[in-house]
C-alpha cells in the first residue's frame, strides 16, 4: 500500500514534474510565438518604404506593401493608390529633406539614370536598394529580391509565376501559328524628334518573344533619335506609337511626307492605343504589355 | 550771292545735357570758305551732325538752298550736301567699293554703278592720293589714309556744298595741306562751298575766308581770320596766350605760342 | 576682281550641285547617282529631297539673317538669334508641349514666343524712335537669357514627354513632318531675302557708320526697322520649323566675306548658295557618322564649321 502510494507520488510527481516542464516548455512555445508575432508585427507595421522608381513602385504594390510605402516619386503614377502617396521628388532630384523626415527604412532606386542619387542618399546614412533590370530573367531575380527583403516571399513568387505563365503562353502561341519571317515592328517613343528604341530595352525582348523584331536592333542603345528614312528603309510592317499625344496623332503620322510606301502605314496597323508603360516600365505589367503587342501584332490577323 | 546754308537761332542737344547748343544763327554764302572752331566740347561737332540732320534741333530751323532741310528727301539731301564724319569706319570694304558709295545719292535702289560712275569714283580717289590703295581693306589703312578715303567718298557724292569735322587731325602737315589744298581747288574751280572744321587755328587762318568761333555753345566772333584771330579772342576762349603776328607770304594772321612759363616771366 | 568673283560663283554653283547630289545618294541606304530617279527609290528620294529644299531654306535663311544683324549691329559676332529669336521660339514650343498641345501647333507657339521675345526687345531697346545698336545687343541678350531660364523652369516642372522636344529645340532638325509647313518656310524665307537683297545699299552704308550711312542719304531709322524685322521673321520661322541651329548665321557670311569682300550685293546671294551647300552636307554627316542614330544637325554644323572658319581666319591674319 505504502509502495502504491510512494508509487503513486512518485509518479503524481513525476506527472507534476512533467505537467510543470509542459507548462514551462508551453509557456517557452508561447512566448517564442509571442516574439516571432511581435517581431513580424514590428516588421509589418514599422517597414517604412520609399520608392523613387516608377518600375519599382508597381512592384512593391503588386507585393501588398501599399501601407508600407511612405512616399513615391511624382512620376510614380500606378496603380492609382501610388498617386495619393506623399512625394519625395521627381525622377531625377529627390527632395532630400522630405525623405530624411519620413525615416524610411528602406528606398528603391534605378542604379543606371538615379546613380548620384543613389550616392547622396547612402552618405547620409540611409538604406537604398537599387534595381535595374536589363531583361525578364533579372527582373524576376529583383523582384525575388525586393520581396525577400520585405517580407514577401509568397506574393513574389505568384507575380513571377503569372508572369512567366503569360511569357509561356504568348510563345506557344507564337510557335503554334508560324509565320515565316518574323514582322518588322517600329517603336515610335516620340515624333519630333523620332525616337526610337533600341536593343537595350524590354520591348525589344517583348517583340522577339512576340515573334517579331524591333527594326532599331541594330543599335545597341536604349534611346535614340532615328531619322525618318532609315524606318523606311527598314519598311516596319507594324508601327507601335508609345505616346499619347492629343488629337490625331495616329493620322498624322499616316500622312508624313514619305511614309504611305511603308507597308504599316499601308496595312494601316499603326497601334498608338496602348499605355506604354505596360511595355517601357521592368515592372509586373510588363507580361500584359507583352500580350497586348501580341494581339495587336497577331491576334487581329 | 545767295546764301546755301543758313541756321537762325538754333538750339540743340543730347539726352541729360540739352543745352549744347545755344541760339546760334549764321548763313553760308554760295561758294566760300568758311571755318569754324573752337575749344573742345563747344559744340562744333554737333552743329555739324545738325546740319545733317543727324541731331534734331529743339529749336530753331535750318534752311538749305532757301527749303528746310526737314523737307529734303534722303538721298536728294545727300546730292547736295557731303559730309565727312570722324565716324570710326573698319568694316571690310575696300577702298574702291567704300569710295562707290559716295554714289548712292545718285543711284536708285538697285540700279548698279555705271561706268560714269566708277570714272567719278577713280578721280576722287586720285585727287585724294589714294588712287594706289584702291584694293586694301578699309581695316589695313593707316588712319590718315582711311580719313582720306572718307574725303574722297564724300567728293564722290559731287556735293555743291561740302562739310569737314576734322579732315586733318590725324595727317601729318604734308597731307593736311594737301587735303585744305584740294579744298581749296575745289572751291575755286568748281564753285563748291566749303565748311571745315578745324582744330589748327593757323592752317584756319590759311585757308578760310570766314572763321566762325565757337564757345560754349554760342558764337563768339564771326567775320574774317584778322577779326576773329585776335590775341584777346583766343585768350578769352582758350585761356592761353599768344601772339598773332602776320604770315610773311600770305599776308595771313600767325599765331605764336607762348610757352606758360615764358608768360610768367613776361 | 571681276574675273575671280566669277570663278567664285561657279565654284558655288558647282559645290551645290555636287551637295545636292551628295544629300541625295547618301543616308541609311547608298543610292548611286545612276540610279536616283529609279521608281524603287522614289519614296526615300522624296524624303531626302524634303530635307535638303529645308537645309537650303534654312541656310540661305539664317546666313541672311546673320549678314542682316551684323550690318545693323555693326558687329561681328551678332548671330541671327541675338535678338531673342531662339529662345522665344523655344520658350513657346515648350510652353505648348507643357499644356499638351497637340503637335501641329507648336511651329505657331514656337513663332508666337519667338514674336514676343522680339517685341520685347524692341521695346526696351526704343530711345524715342531710334534703335541703337548697343541698346538692341544688350536687350537681345536679356530677353535670351530671361526666356532661356524660364524654359528650363518649365521643363523642371514638366512630365518627361517634353525633355524629348527640348533637344530638339536647342540642336536642330531638318526633318521634314509637314510640307504645307515646309512650303510656307520656303516661301517666307523666299521673299524676305529678296527684300534684303534690295536693301543692299542701305547695308552696305550702314555697314560704314550710322552717322555716314545718314550722310549717304540712306533713311536709316526705316531701314534698320524693316531689315530687323524681316530678319526676325526669317528666323522666327526656321527655329518654328528646325529647332535652333547655331553657327550658320555667323560663319556662312563670314566666310564668303573673306572670300569676296563685304559688298552685301554679293555677300547675300553667296551666302545664300554657300549656306545650302554647308547645311545639305552638315545634315547628310549627321545622317550617315552614325547611323541609325541621327546626329543633331546644329552638332553637326558647330563641328564642321569651327575648324574651317579657323583655317580661313588664320589665313586672314597672314594676309594682313
Amino acid at each position: 500500500m505504502r509502495l502504491k502510494r510512494n508509487q503513486a507520488r512518485s509518479v503524481q510527481g513525476e506527472l507534476l514534474a512533467e505537467l510543470s516542464s509542459m507548462r514551462v516548455m508551453g509557456k517557452k512555445v508561447l512566448l517564442f510565438f509571442m516574439i516571432c508575432f511581435c517581431a513580424l508585427s514590428a516588421l509589418a507595421k514599422d517597414m517604412r518604404i520609399i520608392s523613387l522608381a516608377p518600375a519599382t513602385t508597381e512592384i512593391l504594390f503588386a507585393l501588398g506593401l501599399d501601407k508600407e510605402i511612405v512616399a513615391v516619386s511624382s512620376f510614380c503614377d500606378y496603380p492609382p493608390q501610388a498617386l495619393n502617396k506623399e512625394k519625395a521628388g521627381t525622377f531625377s532630384d529627390p527632395d532630400i529633406e522630405k525623405i530624411l523626415s519620413l525615416k524610411p527604412d528602406l528606398i528603391f532606386c534605378t542604379g543606371l539614370k538615379q546613380a548620384a542619387m543613389v550616392t547622396k542618399l547612402r552618405q547620409l546614412g540611409l538604406r537604398v536598394c537599387i534595381s535595374d533590370p536589363a531583361d525578364f530573367n533579372e527582373l524576376f531575380a529583383s523582384i525575388k529580391e525586393i520581396a525577400a527583403l520585405t517580407g514577401k516571399n509568397h506574393e513574389g513568387e505568384k507575380i513571377i509565376t503569372n508572369m512567366s505563365d503569360t511569357i509561356d503562353w504568348v510563345k506557344e502561341q507564337v510557335k503554334r501559328d508560324e509565320h515565316g519571317k518574323p514582322l518588322r515592328v517600329y517603336v515610335e517613343i516620340w515624333h519630333g524628334p523620332l525616337v526610337t528604341t533600341g536593343r537595350n530595352t524590354f520591348i525589344s525582348k517583348i517583340l522577339q518573344i512576340a515573334g517579331a523584331v524591333n527594326i532599331a536592333d541594330n543599335c545597341a542603345k536604349s534611346y535614340f533619335d532615328i531619322t525618318a528614312e532609315e524606318v523606311l528603309v527598314s519598311d516596319p510592317q507594324v508601327i507601335i506609337a508609345a505616346y499619347m499625344a492629343n488629337g490625331d496623332a495616329r493620322a498624322q503620322l499616316m500622312r508624313r511626307p514619305g511614309w504611305s510606301n511603308v507597308s504599316a502605314v499601308r496595312d494601316s496597323r499603326v497601334y498608338n492605343d496602348i499605355d506604354s508603360n505596360i511595355f517601357l516600365r521592368p515592372g509586373p505589367r510588363l507580361a500584359l504589355g507583352l500580350k497586348e503587342i501580341y494581339k495587336r501584332l497577331y491576334a487581329e490577323k | 550771292m545767295s546764301l546755301i546754308l543758313s541756321l537762325e537761332n538754333i538750339s540743340a542737344g543730347y539726352p541729360g545735357n540739352d543745352r549744347v547748343i545755344k541760339g546760334i544763327s549764321f548763313g553760308v554764302d554760295k561758294g566760300s570758305f568758311t571755318g569754324i572752331i573752337g575749344p573742345n566740347g563747344c559744340g562744333k561737332s554737333t552743329l555739324v551732325r545738325l546740319i545733317g540732320r543727324v541731331v534734331k534741333p529743339s529749336a530753331g530751323n535750318i534752311k538749305l538752298m532757301g527749303k528746310e532741310i526737314v523737307q529734303f528727301g534722303a538721298k536728294e539731301f545727300s546730292r547736295i550736301v557731303g559730309i565727312v564724319s570722324q565716324e570710326e569706319a573698319d568694316f571690310p570694304f575696300t577702298v574702291k567699293e567704300a569710295v562707290l558709295m559716295g554714289r548712292i545719292p545718285h543711284l536708285k535702289r538697285l540700279e548698279f554703278e555705271k561706268d560714269a560712275d566708277f570714272n567719278i569714283a577713280d578721280n576722287v580717289l586720285k585727287l585724294t592720293d589714294t588712287f594706289h590703295l584702291r584694293d586694301k581693306f578699309l581695316s589695313e589703312l593707316s588712319s590718315g589714309e582711311r580719313q582720306r578715303v572718307m574725303t574722297a567718298m564724300a567728293l564722290a557724292q559731287e556735293p555743291q556744298l561740302l562739310i569737314l569735322d576734322e579732315p586733318t587731325s590725324h595727317l601729318d602737315i604734308g597731307h593736311g595741306m594737301q587735303i585744305l589744298d584740294l579744298l581749296k581747288k575745289l572751291n575755286r574751280e568748281k564753285g563748291i562751298t566749303i565748311i571745315v572744321v578745324l582744330h589748327d587755328l593757323n592752317l584756319t587762318a590759311e585757308y578760310c575766308d570766314r572763321i566762325i568761333f565757337i564757345d560754349n555753345g554760342c558764337i563768339f566772333k564771326d567775320g574774317g581770320p584778322f577779326d576773329v584771330l585776335t590775341y584777346e579772342n583766343i585768350e578769352a576762349v582758350y585761356k592761353t596766350v599768344v601772339v598773332v603776328k602776320e604770315n610773311p607770304v600770305t599776308k595771313k594772321p600767325y599765331l605764336f605760342p607762348i610757352p606758360g612759363d615764358l608768360c610768367k616771366r613776361v | 576682281m571681276p574675273k575671280s568673283n566669277f570663278m567664285i560663283i561657279m565654284g558655288l554653283l558647282l559645290l551645290f550641285a555636287g551637295a545636292v547630289i551628295f544629300g541625295l545618294s547618301h543616308g541609311s541606304a547608298h543610292i548611286p547617282w545612276q540610279e536616283l530617279f529609279l521608281e524603287k527609290n522614289r519614296a526615300i528620294i522624296y524624303v531626302r529631297l524634303l530635307r535638303i529644299i529645308l537645309a537650303c531654306a534654312a541656310g540661305s535663311g539664317l546666313s541672311v539673317c546673320g549678314i542682316v544683324l551684323q550690318a545693323v549691329l555693326r558687329n561681328a559676332l551678332a548671330d541671327p538669334y541675338l535678338l531673342g529669336t531662339s529662345s522665344g521660339a523655344s520658350l513657346g514650343a515648350v510652353t505648348a508641349l507643357a499644356l499638351g498641345f497637340n503637335v501641329l501647333y507648336m511651329p505657331v507657339a514656337a513663332f508666337c514666343g519667338a514674336a514676343l521675345a522680339v517685341l520685347i526687345v524692341y521695346f526696351v531697346a526704343n530711345e524715342r524712335g531710334r534703335l541703337y545698336a548697343h541698346s538692341l545687343i544688350l536687350a537681345g541678350v536679356i530677353v535670351s537669357i530671361a526666356f532661356s531660364g524660364i524654359v528650363v523652369f518649365t521643363v523642371s516642372i514638366s512630365p518627361n514627354e517634353a525633355l524629348y522636344g527640348l533637344m530638339w529645340w536647342l540642336w536642330g532638325s531638318l526633318e521634314v513632318y509637314n510640307v504645307q509647313v515646309l512650303s510656307l518656310v520656303c516661301a517666307v524665307v523666299a521673299i524676305a531675302t529678296a527684300i534684303i537683297f534690295i536693301f543692299y545699299q542701305d547695308l552696305n552704308a550702314i555697314s560704314l557708320g550710322e552717322e555716314r550711312a545718314r550722310y549717304l542719304g540712306v533713311n536709316i531709322e526705316l531701314s534698320k526697322k524693316i531689315l530687323l524685322i524681316l530678319a526676325s521673321l526669317v528666323t522666327a520661322s526656321l527655329v518654328c520649323v528646325c529647332g535652333v541651329i547655331g553657327f550658320v548665321g555667323l560663319i556662312v557670311p563670314h566666310t564668303v566675306r573673306l572670300l569676296c569682300g563685304a559688298n552685301h550685293r554679293r555677300l547675300i546671294p553667296l551666302s545664300c548658295l554657300l549656306g545650302s551647300v554647308f547645311m545639305i552636307f552638315c545634315d547628310t554627316l549627321g545622317r550617315v557618322l552614325f547611323a541609325p542614330v541621327q546626329v543633331p544637325i546644329g552638332v553637326t554644323t558647330a563641328i564642321v564649321g569651327a575648324p574651317i572658319f579657323i583655317i580661313l581666319f588664320k589665313k586672314r591674319q597672314k594676309r594682313l
